[in-house]
């Protein structure tokens, strides 16, 4: 990585122990998010991307756990870190937003309340100038009559008026990282690219970065500037954003990408990905992706690949792009399928 | 919230009419003559109808329930059969030690059973834990009679710390609101426990973390004013069972309480007190409810407080 | 929801649909929960010793015996005898049917009929709702024993008695919760499938609402077994439910309260049949709970 890294995550591995089964939720991650950018995490329900992001501030609960990893936060690994520690940094240099506005917030304390507290934990504002501060806060993240909503319930706002609260909330003491865990999903479309906006202008103004986790490549190509892709647990594929939707490497980013409609490019038909998620107790021994992989070999089905440096900062794990590659060697300079190219 | 609470003291007015019809038709379904009774068994059958009449017993029904609400609005509950006092002084003194009594049992079964479903809670499968609920099934489980002669015979007989029975000194007090109080302190723990268990699960406690909340703080403040929203009504309900299982506490350590005189009354067939203790006692649970359904909104800032 | 696959196999089972499906079903979730398995067979050990328990005892239950009062537990006695020199375990063990009786009568007296005022309440809603509620929150406003008390009071006590007044102390909480799961399964979607192909109201409520209402009966009955046994002693203690010389555990206690100071035991045992009994059906209803239905957690 050329540039500066404000976190880098490395070989994590999160696992929830449930009746003396051990289930690899997160299964070896690395990725690094760069200074002032915004890395997406994108993946399909159950690949790890959530449980990465909770990890990152520690917030696993039980029986969760996580088991080995790094994760390095302006260079000291905050899993080093003690828990009295950790809610230092919680809240204060890295915020995170939740995917449930609805909720998210406390329903029996008000909007000022529980923007205030995080005020009082880490900046020891009183009462009156968290109000205030927490008036300002409203103000920026564009919700209007902020005077008044500081005393009101969370029942009395809407869905998208609650996330832009919880923005709030999370952007009190000025993170350097905000962690957003898919903060659109459960918001109706026009709100989605209003709360995105928001995040990215919030973004340049208050110079943060940001780690939004998404199974919406739309979000990523909207507010990405690096991604990460996540299949089952690890990360198959990193790279900047325009190379990831140019060139992509790996076939579960290559199935991704045609099943999703695009205007930039010419498209006969949606194609959908062939099958479904492996469940986490009858995961493949090699590659997690070969089951559903149309080119997928012995080599494949048997071993794990691991996560290669291609170059200009691409990152893929896939054997193709290995010297062991044992199938058509045409694969390795595939495009999406389907995709007359004009690019 | 004025208008909730006019609104709701308004849906007070059909249950009294309720309860206070129930209570009269209780009287009148009693097998035997109430002058007869008053009277006495070989009292000429002219005692026995002068006292019809003055009771008021040969007007129809619906005049003599008129007649029994006017009478118990304006403090009249009647006439003691037995000491043929007015029932309302043979009443008052007993309200007293009795709602006292289940207060103090009330006090006790919050007090325990909150710090207990919160420790429980907290301390999920902890030996603390299984302790915690094992104890309080067995206080669930436990007749508070035979719980209270147990008590009564092993700190009060054989050890000698406490009087026996009665009621008044601090000493006198503590075995029957234990007593008391015990059944009560197992819902109420049990009940929070599950309450608390499902609120830590929630968004928002996760929210809190995220914040860099303390745990500690999270569980008081976060967690327990919403875990409580529930536990407030069963709070409420335990307060009747309480006022109602006073009655077998009274019975265990000789209280003269209204629990007492209730159970005398119908021994000896003094139907106007059994009436009035019987009224008395659902009037005030159906009040405590109202109070509990408020404190509920109040606490509830979900609910529309005009719902 | 965080998409993460150990939380969307929870929530599955959280959905899992509480109907009974068959015994068989509902054993295998059983058989999860050993607390509530041990409350099962306790309940099945004493109803077995209820009905055959009586032809085994060593002595007569009523039959007196004044030499011998006061014995403490022996060999011979094994519970020890009371002030007219019965023995206590053979009372105790011909008191269980009753103890049972008491339970099981109430509890299927008051839901038979709790269950249809609450499906009827429930289903049909509007002015037969709210005049059915009226009328179970004036039954309600009399808080614990009071209500079977007062019913006491008026039949005079007997076992049968204090059945029925236990019964009707029953039938406000059953027909409650029976229109709360009628009202939440008249809302399913599939009634409303149902009905517009033409079912009619009593097909509606007996082919798909009872089933519905099925589980949170059978768990409340359960409890309630455990309340009604409690309520049924507690009566009896007070000298208003069974009448001596009839081995009643509630009765036994009020006999054995002026012998305290001599004879503990005489108090003590009847008690702890009585606390085994109502732990069993807690322990099992708890279980049965979160067996049938892992979201009614009041």
């Amino acid at each position: 990585m050329s540039q500066e890294s404000i976190l880098q995550v490395k070989g994590l591995r999160t696992s929830f122990f449930v009746g003396g089964n051990e289930v690899k939720a997160v299964d070896g991650v690395t990725f690094d998010v760069p200074k002032g950018k915004t890395l997406g995490i994108v993946g399909e329900s159950g690949s790890g991307k959530s449980i990465s992001a909770l990890s990152i501030l520690q917030l696993i609960d039980s029986p969760g756990e996580i088991v080995d990893g790094e994760i390095k936060f302006k260079g000291e690994n905050l899993l080093d870190y003690s828990a009295a520690d950790m809610r230092k940094i919680r809240g204060n240099q890295i915020s995170m937003i939740f995917q449930e506005p609805m909720t998210s917030l406390n329903p029996v304390y008000t909007i000022g309340q529980q923007i205030r507290e995080a005020l009082k934990i880490h900046r020891g504002l009183d009462k009156k100038d968290g109000t205030e501060k927490a008036v300002e806060l409203l103000e920026l993240v564009g919700i209007p009559s902020p005077r008044q909503r500081v005393t009101q319930y969370p029942f009395e706002l809407s869905g998208g008026m609650r996330q832009r609260v919880m923005i709030a909330m999370a952007l009190a003491c000025n993170p350097e990282l905000l962690i957003a865990d898919e903060p659109t999903t459960a918001l109706d479309v026009t709100i989605q690219a209003q709360i995105l906006e928001l995040i990215k202008e919030l973004q340049e103004e208050l110079d943060m970065s940001v780690v939004m986790i998404t199974h919406d490549l739309g979000v990523v190509a909207e507010t990405c500037d690096y991604v990460a892709v996540m299949y089952c647990g690890k990360v198959v594929e990193y790279a900047d954003v325009n190379t990831l939707f140019k060139n992509p490497r790996h076939p579960y980013t290559v199935g991704l990408l045609n099943s999703l409609p695009r205007s930039d490019v010419d498209q006969e038909e949606l194609i959908p990905i062939k099958g479904t998620v492996p469940a986490p107790h009858e995961m493949p021994d090699g590659c997690r992706f070969a089951p559903r992989c149309p080119f997928a070999t012995d080599l494949c089905h048997s071993e794990l690949p691991n996560l290669d440096d291609l170059g200009k900062g691409e990152q893929v794990r896939c054997w193709i792009y290995t010297d062991e590659w044992d199938g058509d060697p045409e694969v390795k300079v595939h495009e999406p399928e389907k995709r007359t190219s004009e690019d | 919230m004025t208008v909730f609470i006019i609104r709701r003291l308004f849906q007070l007015i059909p249950v009294l009419i309720g309860v206070t019809i129930l209570v009269f038709l209780m009287m009148h379904a009693t097998p035997g003559n109430p002058a007869q009774l008053m009277a006495g068994e070989n009292a000429p059958p002219e005692t026995v109808e002068l006292i019809e009449e003055r009771l008021g017993l040969n007007d129809p029904l619906p005049v003599q329930y008129f007649d029994y609400v006017t009478g118990v609005i304006q403090g009249d509950l009647g006439t003691s059969m037995r000491y043929n006092t007015p029932v309302i002084d043979e009443v008052a003194p007993r309200f007293l030690v009795t709602i006292e009594l289940a207060v103090y049992a009330t006090i006790l079964s919050i007090f325990l059973g909150l710090i207990a479903g919160i420790i429980s809670a907290v301390r999920q499968y902890s030996v603390a834990d299984v302790s915690i609920m094992i104890i309080a099934l067995f206080g669930l489980s436990m007749p508070n009679f035979w719980l209270g002669l147990m008590l009564m015979q092993y700190f009060a007989v054989n050890l000698g710390w406490f009087p026996p029975t009665g009621w008044g000194s601090p000493g006198q007090v503590i075995l029957p609101v234990i007593t008391l109080g015990t059944a009560g302190a197992a819902i109420i723990a049990r009940m929070t426990r599950s309450s608390m268990l499902e609120v830590i699960s929630q968004d928002y406690i996760r929210t809190a973390r995220a914040k860099g909340v303390k745990e500690r703080i999270i569980v008081y403040k976060h967690a327990l004013k919403n875990a409580l929203i529930p536990v407030v009504t069963v709070i409420g309900l335990q307060f009747g069972a309480l006022l109602a299982g006073a009655v077998l506490t009274e019975e265990v350590f000789a209280i003269n309480g209204l629990g007492r005189l209730l159970v005398d009354s119908i021994n000896n067939r003094d139907f106007p007190v059994v009436q009035a203790c019987i009224l008395i006692i659902s009037v005030v649970f159906v009040v405590v409810n109202l109070l509990v359904d408020i404190s509920y909104k109040f606490l509830n800032k979900r609910i529309d407080l005009n719902d | 929801m965080t998409n993460n696959q150990v939380e969307s196999n929870q929530t599955e089972e959280k959905v899992e649909n509480p109907k009974v499906k068959s015994i068989k079903d509902f054993y295998r979730r059983l058989k999860k929960n050993k607390a509530a398995l041990i409350g099962f067979y306790t309940i099945i050990l004493m109803i077995v010793v209820s009905i055959i328990g009586p032809y085994f005892t060593p002595y007569d239950p009523t039959s007196t015996n004044l030499p011998d009062r006061f014995q403490g537990p022996s060999a011979e006695y094994w519970f020890g005898t009371d002030h007219m020199g019965r023995d206590i375990f053979s009372r105790i063990i011909h008191g269980m049917s009753m103890t049972l009786f008491v339970g099981f009568a109430s509890v299927i007296l008051g839901a038979l009929v709790g269950i249809p005022i609450g499906i009827v309440s429930g289903y049909y809603g509007g002015r037969v709702d709210s005049i059915i509620m009226r009328f179970i929150d004036i039954l309600l406003a009399f808080p614990g024993i009071l209500l079977a008390l007062a019913i006491v009071s008026i039949l005079g006590g007997s076992l049968i008695n204090v059945t029925i007044a236990v019964a009707i102390y029953a039938v406000p909480g059953f027909a409650r919760i029976i229109r709360g799961s009628t009202l939440a399964a008249k809302k399913l979607e599939y009634v409303d499938a149902i009905r517009a192909l033409g079912a009619g109201d009593r097909r509606i409520i007996f082919k798909h609402i009872m089933p519905n209402v099925l589980s949170p009966v059978i768990v409340n009955a359960t409890l309630y077994i455990a309340t009604a046994i409690l309520t049924a002693a507690g009566l009896s203690f007070l000298g208003m439910g069974v009448q001596p010389p009839d081995p009643e555990w509630g009765a036994m206690l009020n006999d054995g309260r002026g012998y305290m100071n001599d004879a503990v035991h005489i108090t003590f045992f009847p008690g702890l049949f009585i606390v085994i009994v109502v732990l069993a059906f807690n322990i099992f209803g708890d279980g049965l709970r979160d067996a049938l239905d892992p979201k009614m957690k009041k």
